[in-house]
């Protein structure tokens, strides 16, 4: 396009006015249509979908998905997991963490865009407010318009859904530890315990000022990721981005003007993209920390360009390079070791849960004495076993001790029962020859298992004392 | 729907400045030092107690009523909020009052440069 004056504005915007306070009137976002809106639909319905039901389904004959404070475990379908499991969870979170480099490199903020609780419940409360207030125009008129019947009406409407939506979302949070049915129960006969009532309320105001009140200023103010993105972005992530060579210089025209015949850039300056931001910004003034890559300006952009019979596009997802007109590489250095590192990480972590062992055992030597001498060179050492049983049945657990000729245990810690998620505690008297080894420490191995299925074993290393004269 | 293809934004005039809404100052401290204690709680009371089970504590405050589990981590979260919210009030209120980065350098530039304006 010869002649066109090209401004390019800097891909990071320098916002200046950052010493200006301006109180500023709320942001009512613009509704907007179009692929990536119906792909936001989907995915807040699914994950908010996820989240209410998850709690109601049921796994054999309790709750799928519980996790007991009291009790201290968790239940995930046919997994039971321990306090001594906590090194999983921990695991859990280093791959989340991984994921969301491994994500945001290749794919830039998707997360935010589409799956992070904030966008979602933020969502679902502008979809309530849309259904009582109407759309944008509507919403900014209802604001500015002095109190009246129909703008108490409204206003009661929309916080009252509010306040139930948020109450239900409460209501289902500490579903997730007390148990939802008798929960509901209590609810229905308003014998809700003092803890929960707290929790339902605290989880519940949260949401509300989460997704009513503050939306984006989470994002803005509150959010790290949205501060520290910029490690884990290079110039082939994928962004949002405003095609400036394309665009400017930006200007309006009739509709229908053909894009030869006028000395613009393609941008009519319709300022919907502006509109239908959820955080405000203008994504033409180029990558902002406050975007949150949802591609509403995308949709709204490629709808006016529909409608200008230009080609779609001027607001695209894109990369930096593919804006330069270099290629774009999604196999590179950076997304070939977050990849590696999280296949490594949830193998691991698969592994480790397939080969966990049902059985735990803590052997703790007797703190009185280092040993007891019996008549005819028979040694005696206690020590106190700690079993686990990690399974839902009673099992009898039959034990055994090596690492010295002639061991031998009492039968009453030979064999005994193991309740169902139960520590049950034994005292073992172990009695070696004192004369068929030599003196002082050895090191004997306990190993458990459970009698009716001997493949599931435990084992403990202690120490056996013989005395040295 | 209407596209509101080169119509004027009702509540943004178009040659209007750009305003943002912007939190004060105190809001923002107080929202980032409630929000970055909260995740700090949270993994302190998930790692705290899947060492410690709150009916445990008893016997180290050498307490002698019972404690309900559901009091014990409930207390144990605001417990470790409060004291990480007292950290981040305490970081944020440095930060915010010692001297400025920004100006320093600024005023180190000027003195360096023969004209008075930088951006000349």
């Amino acid at each position: 396009m010869p002649g066109r004056q090209q401004t390019v504005p800097p891909l990071i915007h320098m916002n200046n006015s950052a010493t200006l306070y301006v109180s500023e009137a709320k942001i009512h976002p613009r509704e907007v249509d179009g692929r990536f809106d119906k792909l936001r639909t989907i995915s807040t319905i699914v994950l908010l979908g996820i989240y209410y039901l998850t709690p109601w389904l049921r796994w054999d004959s309790r709750q799928a998905v519980l996790f007991d404070l009291p009790a201290r475990r968790f239940y995930i379908f046919d997994l039971t997991f321990w306090p001594q499991d906590f090194f999983f969870m921990a695991w859990l979170l280093v791959i989340a963490g991984v994921s969301l480099f491994f994500f945001t490199a290749l794919a830039g903020r998707v997360w935010c865009g589409y799956a992070c609780p904030q966008t979602v419940w933020t969502n679902a409360f502008v979809w309530i407010e849309r259904m009582v207030e109407g759309n944008r125009s509507k919403r900014i008129k209802l604001d500015k318009a002095p109190w009246s019947t129909t703008k108490l009406l409204r206003k009661g409407t929309k916080q009252a859904m509010w306040i139930s939506f948020a109450l239900w979302t409460g209501f289902t949070f500490v579903g997730y530890f007390t148990p939802i049915l008798e929960l509901a129960r209590e609810v229905v006969t308003f014998s809700l315990g003092g803890w929960e009532v707290f929790w339902v309320l605290f989880y519940s105001f949260a949401t509300y000022g989460n997704a009513g009140i503050m939306r984006e200023q989470v994002c803005k103010y509150m959010c790290p990721y949205a501060r520290f993105q910029s490690a884990m972005f290079d110039r082939d992530s994928l962004i949002v981005s405003y095609d400036t060579y394309r665009g400017e210089p930006r200007g309006s025209r009739k509709r229908g003007t053909p894009r030869e015949a006028t000395e613009l850039g393609d941008c009519i300056d319709c300022t919907l993209c502006v509109q239908v931001c959820p955080t405000g910004i203008d994504i033409r003034d180029g990558l902002q920390y406050e975007c949150i890559a949802c591609a509403a300006c995308v949709d709204a952009c490629d709808g006016v360009m529909d409608k200008m019979g230009y080609p779609r596009g001027l607001v695209r997802y894109t990369t930096e390079n593919a804006l330069e007109g270099r290629p774009s590489r999604i196999l590179r250095p950076r997304t070939a070791i977050y990849g590696l590192l999280l296949i490594a990480l949830v193998v691991g972590l698969t592994t480790a849960l397939a080969t966990r062992s049902a059985l735990r055992l803590d052997v703790l030597r007797d703190r009185n004495a280092l040993y007891r001498e019996l008549g005819g060179d028979q040694i005696e050492n206690v020590y106190t076993l700690r079993v686990t049983n990690k399974t839902e049945t009673d099992r009898e657990i039959a034990v055994d001790v090596e690492g010295l000729p002639g061991l031998t245990l009492d039968p009453e810690a030979a064999r005994f029962d193991a309740a169902a998620g139960e520590l049950t505690t034994v005292a073992a008297r172990v009695r070696a020859d004192g004369a068929a080894a030599a003196a002082g420490g050895h090191d004997i191995r306990f190993t458990i298992r459970f009698a009716a299925d001997p493949d599931v074993t435990a084992t403990s290393e202690s120490r056996f004392f013989l005395p040295l004269d | 729907m209407s596209t509101g293809i080169g119509e004027n934004d009702e509540g943004l005039p178009e040659d209007a400045p750009r305003a943002w809404r912007r939190w004060s100052r105190r809001t923002e401290n107080v929202a980032i030092a409630a929000w970055s204690s909260f995740l700090a709680a949270c993994l302190a009371t998930g790692i705290f107690f899947a060492q410690i089970d709150p009916r445990d504590i008893r016997l180290v405050l050498a307490s002698s009523s019972e404690v309900i589990p559901q009091a014990g981590y409930a207390l144990g979260f605001f417990f470790f909020w409060f004291i990480c919210g007292v950290s981040s009030l305490i970081a944020i209120f440095l930060l915010r009052t010692g001297p400025r980065r920004r100006e320093r350098r600024r005023a180190r530039a000027a003195a360096n440069r023969p004209t008075s304006d930088p951006h000349e």
